[in-house]
């Protein structure tokens, strides 16, 4: 008989609960008001037993504790048979992964490996008679589509910030059942040779979700400091228009246009860039444009979701502070 | 006279003669040979044509000696006419040199006679003319020259051969007076002279022989220099500007047979024409096409004339050494390496280069082939091109990122109730919007204009709409002759499908490539420039412009579109409609035939430029130096590149110039049926036209 | 000589100007634009990239194109030998014209089996319409394959390979034994330009097309119902940010955005 929902959290790096975990659980238990209530949590990695009481907190009824060493780094050969055998176990009637590195990886493979499908990156759900109804974004964010499952366990992966979390309620009971991984290291066939961080500054252009772009309008190539700092707190990459790129202010490889680089990022920030066409063909797939600059019969405005009409210099340190304070709370 | 007349002399004549004409045609052999190694071309069409241009160019010297290059031109029709007329006395001297009878002086009698003022004359003026060749090498040294010994050998070869013809004639006249020697006027008081000085007896007859044989080696010593330097061009010049291209200079040849062509475009030497290696044997490195080329003008590596030399010296290198112990390279230098990859993607197809050569050398086909061997070949090409390419292949036009569509502009005249008729072969024009006509915004701007224009003189035309293709300019100028017949061919089966028989184009691209270049795949049409048409339609009365429209007070400079003015010849039309605005006309320093272009040419629209100065800045500096209010243009590109240009040039941004299309100036000027919906953009019109 | 597979499929233009994206919410499909062509999906073409980089590593290379979906896409398949691969599998039948990402992997894998030893497998990490990256991973798991996802370098040397991963914050190497799969990101660089050499025999090229019978597909069924696909109500109104200070603008935008779930 099925028993309620599994969710697939996650441990960050500094060893506690990721945040998608928490969104995960808010989400599970959102839909487990329409089914038996019951949500488990998986947490495998090495060294996490400290998180088990968060994720209660979060909402998890039952935690499955997979505490190894040889999880230590996500691998799909190491995690996929623990993730099977509790699935086996359990036999949930809905999946949840959050569609991180490991839930791109891992959520298709376990769901082949379960005779079952899942849907990814989703932004909505809803739950009723038993049937999951998983909505997500495709063709670029230009459309959304509903799916229903025909096999079981019916799995999602969860886009980032898409579901809000429970508050922690710290007097929430739960079971921890501590499970061996039985992973034998030869049955891992991929081998992690090397992992290397590389700063969010560094991020390519085309690859980065979020982009900050400089124009005429910072006046100088000092102008693009600021911007650095707030790509950085975003986690995006620096882009610039052409025009700025021939003044030198910045790289040529750097530039966003149409003969330069054409950019799809979820959020577009536009820095004393007027929005000349050759621009904009850059830019002509970004669903979410912030635009600020000093004149408002900028051409940039038609386009923007989000328009600021002022100077720069006051603009950016202040709005870098605010990201930043956002992102660690 | 002449001491070869006799013994032991006639033996020096015979073998410094002929040894000197088998070097001589050796070495013209096997530069020869090189030219028959290469690909056919058919450059034997309209002979009479092409006899009678030898008349002006080549007799005439007229692009030698164009205005603005007076002091060339003038020193080289100095050497040149006197090297002509000079021509008999050598024959005389030749001639004279075997029997002492066999003279033209008997043959010719009087006429010989009243020749030689002209020859002693051009004697000296020849020697003025390389004082003047010196002067400009020596002190002046303008950029466009390159500075290097062969000058100074021709120059000098040219010199001495005057004053020993000089001497040896003084000599002559002074040891065997009689007729009418003072004909020879220079000679002939250089004859007294030495009497006068008592220069006599026998060491007036060494003098003479030791001028006479100075003259016959220093005109053999020319004679095989000559396939050696870049003087060739005596021997060359004439056929090259006999087989002269008769296309307009914006055209370049297709390849036939995709399945049959052993390569596309030039990889190596032999996969030029003939013609085209016998161009790099008629350089005269003048530089007159690197100083007009808008790449080297603006810091780029290109240098038209330095692919010409550079072909040159890989021929050269492919020809047996002279000296034995010359070691040639083990493997020929690769012709795409020889010229260098960026130069062949910084030419724009302007062809003011091809406009200023004196001698008819085409570097823009020569370019165009290794730039079409790179892309086709090899798929090489800078990162732009190749984006452009897959842009062009996926969505059949170069505007990536465009979110307007062919018809979006159709759709928003027909929001304010203007019906733009479709074509269907009842009307007497296709109005050919091209890509940018449709889809870049300011653009269609330029497109609603003139059909508000059109509309309004009650010209009977027609759009394709969506059935329109992009005519393949772009492709073709990349070099991706494969695409571009693809995209020409499908445009040409939808103009036939439908009737089309007269094209208005406002894209001077698009109009070059229909009139010019799609008769080649078989399509022929009538092409109108639209402001040809524009200027025809206010010649009849259908159009009235009138003066008070606030443009009175402007100024405005005409920026000339290459492809229209260069290559198609169409200057006056353009400026007849600015002008009929009633706004006061600046032209710049390099207008009409000499324009400089804008940039974009050489599909450079959409290709970076990574080297110094941007051509559309350079321009743009140009045009705001003439002080006008306004830049007026007659071709798409160039309103994109001038409307990037006054907003990034500080002379042109400080003082808000503004770029509009002839068409647009027009439509502000005339009193329309309708009121114009949206004001195209400032300025305001001063009184109402209504 | 090692043999690399790819699976490409065709999308509609992802360039589709915005005003001509439109949904036709019965039919449950996107309609294509009038006049504008359907594209290869962008990291499939990367797929293809990947396999003739290990091909100018390695040398001979036997590189297989295998594409599921209608007529159309045989214009993909003869694209990815224009750029280098040598044989191409068309599996064409109207039974499968509306797979799900289940039943592609399923057809894909089938397939794969069919077709000469494989040593790799590439696939793009999604596809540009359905953006559901589920494909790859799943033919890997269907054949029991090592699977290394979201690549952007690739060598194979020594009957291994040699993978760089991109990670959120940094990039991973992993090494894979062969046979395996991997599925490619656009950090691995552009496709090629097609020689027009290679276009010219791509075009006289013979194409494999097979029918759900072939590949042992009796009766193939989904596994997800495509309920509903609609354009989502986006406003493109410009929002302006007031404020009586420009810190306090900063700090409103900032909160909208998070609001938006962007930051």
């Amino acid at each position: 008989m099925a028993k309620g929902i599994i969710v697939f959290g996650e441990v960050s790096e500094d060893k506690r609960l990721a945040p998608i975990t928490a969104e995960l659980l808010g989400a599970a238990r959102r839909l487990a008001e329409a089914g038996d209530g019951f949500v488990s949590c998986a947490l495998l990695g090495s060294g996490i037993a400290q998180v088990t009481k968060e994720a209660i907190a979060r909402g998890a009824d039952k935690i499955f504790l997979v505490d190894d060493p040889i999880l230590a780094d996500y691998q799909g050969d190491a995690y996929l048979p623990i993730a099977e055998r509790i699935s086996r176990e359990v036999e949930p009637t809905v999946i949840l992964m959050g569609q991180t590195m490991l839930g791109r990886d891992l959520a298709p493979r376990l769901a082949a490996r379960l005779n079952t499908a899942v849907a990814m990156d989703c932004i909505d759900l809803s739950f009723g008679d038993g049937k999951l109804l998983a909505t997500r974004p495709c063709y670029g964010g230009s459309a959304h589509a509903q799916y229903s499952f025909l096999t079981s366990p019916q799995m999602a992966t969860i886009r980032a910030k898409a579901q809000e979390p429970l508050p922690p309620d710290d007097s929430r009971q739960g079971e921890v059942v501590k499970l061996a991984s039985d992973l034998s290291p030869e049955s891992i066939r991929t081998r992690i040779v090397d992992r290397r961080k590389e700063k969010a500054v560094g991020v390519r252009l085309e690859d980065a979700r979020v982009v900050v772009s400089g124009g005429r309008g910072l006046g100088g190539p000092e102008g693009f400091e600021p911007l650095e700092g707030l790509a950085e707190a975003l986690g995006g990459a620096v882009g610039a228009s052409r025009a700025v790129c021939d003044l030198g202010w910045y790289p040529v490889a750097k530039q966003v246009g149409l003969t330069g680089k054409v950019v799809t990022p979820d959020l577009y920030i536009a820095v004393g860039i007027s929005g000349a066409s050759q621009h904009m063909a850059g830019i002509s797939q970004v669903k979410n444009i912030v635009a600020i600059n000093k004149n408002p019969d900028a051409n940039i405005f038609k386009v923007a979701r989000f328009a600021i009409v002022d100077d720069w210099k006051a603009i950016i340190p202040a709005l870098t502070k605010k990201v930043r304070e956002l992102k660690a709370g | 006279m002449a001491p070869s007349t006799e013994f032991p002399g006639n033996i020096f004549y015979a073998l410094l003669f002929f040894a000197a004409l088998a070097f001589f045609f050796y070495s013209v052999g096997v530069r020869f040979r090189l030219l028959a190694r290469a690909q056919a071309v058919n450059r034997f069409t309209e002979p009479i044509k092409r006899a009678i241009g030898l008349v002006p160019f080549v007799l005439g010297n007229s692009r030698v000696a164009r205005p603005y290059y007076w002091y060339s031109g003038l020193l080289h029709t100095l050497i040149f006419w006197g090297f002509i007329v000079l021509q008999v006395r050598t024959l005389n001297f030749l001639l004279n040199g075997v029997h002492e009878d066999a003279s033209l002086q008997n043959l010719l009698g009087d006429v010989y006679t009243w020749l030689r003022p002209s020859m002693d004359a051009f004697n000296a003026l020849v020697i003025v003319g390389v004082g003047m060749a010196a002067w400009q090498r020596f002190v002046w040294r303008p950029q466009r020259l390159t500075l290097n010994y062969d000058a100074w050998i021709i120059l000098g070869l040219i010199a001495w051969l005057m004053v020993t013809d000089v001497m040896l004639n003084s000599g002559e006249i002074a040891l065997e007076r009689g007729g009418k020697d003072y004909t020879s006027f220079i000679a002939f008081g250089l004859a007294n002279l030495w009497d006068r000085i008592g220069f006599s007896g026998t060491g007036l007859e060494l003098f003479h022989v030791a001028f006479w044989y100075a003259h016959l080696v220093d005109f053999l010593v020319f004679l095989c220099y000559l396939p050696y330097s870049k003087h060739s061009h005596i021997l060359t010049s004439v056929p090259n500007v006999a087989f002269r291209s008769l296309q307009p200079s914006g055209v370049l040849q297709p390849i036939g047979d995709f399945e049959k062509a052993e390569s596309f475009g030039a990889g190596k030497l032999e996969q030029f024409n003939w013609k085209q290696l016998l161009d790099a044997y008629t350089c005269t490195e003048c530089g007159r096409c690197t100083e007009a080329c808008p790449a080297s003008a603006t810091g780029k590596v290109l240098s038209p004339k330095q692919v010409i030399v550079d072909i040159r010296h890989l021929m050269e290198e492919q020809i047996p050494p002279l000296a034995p112990w010359t070691k040639r390279p083990e493997q020929p230098t690769p012709l795409i390496d020889g010229v260098g990859f960026e130069p062949i993607w910084d030419c724009v197809t302007c062809g003011a280069c091809m406009y200023e050569c004196p001698v008819f050398i085409e570097h823009v086909p020569t370019i165009m082939d290794m730039r079409r061997y790179l892309v086709m070949e090899q798929a090489n090409m800078p990162e732009t091109a190749q984006a452009t390419l897959m842009q062009l292949e996926q969505r059949g036009h170069p505007w990536r990122g465009a979110q307007l569509t062919r018809t979006t502009w159709i759709e928003e005249l027909a929001a304010q109730s203007v019906e733009v008729p479709i074509f269907d072969g009842s009307q007497e024009y296709l109005y050919w919007v091209g890509c940018t006509g449709a889809l870049q915004e300011r653009n269609v701007k330029v497109t609603i204009a003139l059909v508000r224009l059109l509309l309004e003189a009650g010209v009977n035309f027609g759009v394709l709409g969506a059935e329109e293709g992009c005519s393949g300019d772009p492709a073709r100028r990349l070099g991706n002759e494969y695409l571009y017949q693809m995209q020409a061919q499908a445009n040409i089966d939808t103009f036939k499908a439908k009737g089309v028989k007269k094209v208005i184009a406002n894209c001077p691209h698009c109009f070059n490539i229909i009139k010019h270049e799609y008769p080649q795949l078989d399509g022929r049409f009538e092409v109108i420039h639209h402001t040809e048409l524009l200027a025809q339609l206010m010649a009849e009365g259908k159009l009235q412009p009138q003066a008070g429209n606030g443009l009175k007070q402007k100024s405005i400079t005409y920026h000339d579109p290459c492809y229209i003015a260069r290559h198609n010849d169409l200057l006056e039309e353009p400026r007849q409609v600015v002008e009929a605005t009633g706004a006061k006309l600046l032209e710049m320093g390099r207008c009409r035939r000499r324009t400089f272009c804008c940039g974009a040419g050489g599909a450079h629209m959409w290709v970076e430029e990574n080297r110094g100065q941007r051509i559309n800045h350079a321009r743009t500096e140009e045009a705001a130096g003439t002080g006008a209010d306004i830049i007026a243009v007659a071709c798409p590109f160039c309103l994109q590149m001038f409307e990037e240009g006054v907003g990034s040039v500080a002379a042109a941004a400080d003082r808000e110039m503004q770029v509009l299309d002839v068409a647009e100036l027009l439509e502000m000027s005339v009193a329309l049926g309708q009121p114009a919906a949206e004001a195209s953009t400032e300025p305001p019109i001063g009184e109402s036209a209504t | 000589m090692p043999h690399i597979i790819c699976c490409v499929k065709q999308v509609l233009d992802p360039e589709t100007p915005a005003s001509q994206f439109k949904v036709d919410e019965a039919a449950k499909k996107v309609l294509p634009a009038p006049g504008i062509a359907p594209v290869p999906s962008q990291f499939d073409t990367i797929a293809v990239e990947a396999a003739l980089r290990v091909r100018d590593a390695v040398g001979d290379t036997s590189i297989t194109i295998v594409s599921m979906g209608p007529d159309s896409y045989r214009d993909v398949i003869k694209h990815c030998l224009a750029m280098g691969a040598d044989e191409g599998v068309h599996i064409n039948d109207p039974a499968l014209y509306e797979a799900d990402h289940w039943l592609t992997a399923q057809a894909l894998a089938a397939a794969i089996k069919k077709l000469p030893p494989v040593d790799i497998i590439i696939c793009g990490r999604q596809a540009v319409d359905w953006d559901m990256g589920v494909v790859g991973s799943t033919i890997a798991e269907l054949l029991g394959l090592p699977c290394v996802t979201i690549a952007k370098d690739i060598r194979y040397a020594n009957n291994k390979v040699t993978v760089e991963r991109v990670l959120l914050d940094g990039f991973e190497t992993v090494e894979a034994p062969i046979p395996c799969l991997i599925t490619v990101s656009n950090e691995l660089g552009e496709p090629r330009y097609p020689q027009l050499r290679q276009i010219m025999m791509a075009a006289r090229k013979e194409v494999q097309v097979w029918k759900a019978g072939d590949l042992g597909l009796d009766s193939p069924s989904n596994r997800v119902v495509l309920e509903k696909l609609y354009v989502p109500q986006t406003k493109v109104e410009t929002e302006f940010i007031d404020g009586d200070t420009p810190e306090e603008k900063a700090e409103k935008l900032a909160l909208r955005l998070r609001e938006a779930k962007l930051i």
